[in-house]
């Protein structure tokens, strides 16, 4: 048991998180709701600053995508990402905390889910930060 | 800005300067770990230098040695040689004496 805990630590310490940022980067793309919903629409609803959200969310994600290759760059857009992360989901949180009736479904599930990405993007943001100080220690 | 969004700024700008500070401060250790390997490197290397210096000084010195036996070898043959001599002519020298007698 203990060496199968072990594999799993393993995997996240040594394993290179370069594939899995690709494709979760065009999955986040993809998924990106300023792709499949116009400004009018959202206007419409009265909801144009989370429009404006997932506007930065698109730019942000596309840098990552183009300074893939150059890990100085794209570490500073996955922290930028980050950051929006823990904004748009702090937000959220004082919204529902503020009027309950604010957030449709199930808050608890939303929140593990936030999460699990905020893990993912945590896990790979300190990879590349490491990794590009043992660069700049080596010279 | 509503109150939300002002927290939510607050909360993300807060958290983006203490991540910041806590991988300058990972990098300084990661800095002081390497600096301490480095230093234990050159010391090391500088015992190795000094090791190398002594056996190539004894090396020498192991030479110079072998080069002066030789040649004292090479002074005792001729000595034994020459005592050969010596004797021979004292034997010879002795013979005289005797007939002279």
């Amino acid at each position: 048991m203990k060496s199968f805990l072990k594999s799993y630590k393993d995997i996240l310490v040594y394993h290179d998180y370069g594939p899995l940022l690709l494709f979760w980067n065009i999955a986040d793309l993809a998924n990106n709701r300023v792709l499949w919903m116009s400004y009018g629409e959202a206007l419409d609803g009265g909801n144009e600053w989370a429009y404006f959200q997932y506007c930065l969310y698109f730019v942000v994600a596309l840098g990552m995508l183009f300074s893939l290759p150059n890990i100085r760059s794209c570490s500073r857009f996955v922290g930028v990402y980050l950051m929006l992360y823990i904004f748009s989901t702090t937000k959220f949180v004082a919204n529902v905390m503020a009027d309950p009736e604010f957030a449709f479904g199930d808050v608890g599930r939303s929140l593990v889910v936030t999460a699990v990405y905020f893990t993912l993007w945590v896990w790979i943001y300190v990879k590349m930060r490491v990794e590009i100080m043992h660069k700049d220690l080596r010279g | 800005m509503d109150k939300p969004t002002t927290t939510a700024a607050i909360v993300a700008v807060v958290t983006g300067a203490v991540s910041a500070g806590a991988f300058k401060f990972y990098e300084f250790i990661l800095k002081q770990k390497r600096e301490v390997q480095q230093e234990e490197k050159a010391e090391q290397t500088l015992y190795r230098d000094d090791l190398i210096k002594r056996v190539e000084n004894l090396e020498t010195e192991r030479d110079e040695h072998l080069q002066q036996i030789m040649d004292l070898m090479t002074e005792m043959a001729a000595l034994k040689v020459e005592v050969g001599y010596m004797k021979r002519d004292n034997e010879v020298l002795k013979l005289k004496i005797d007939s002279m007698r």
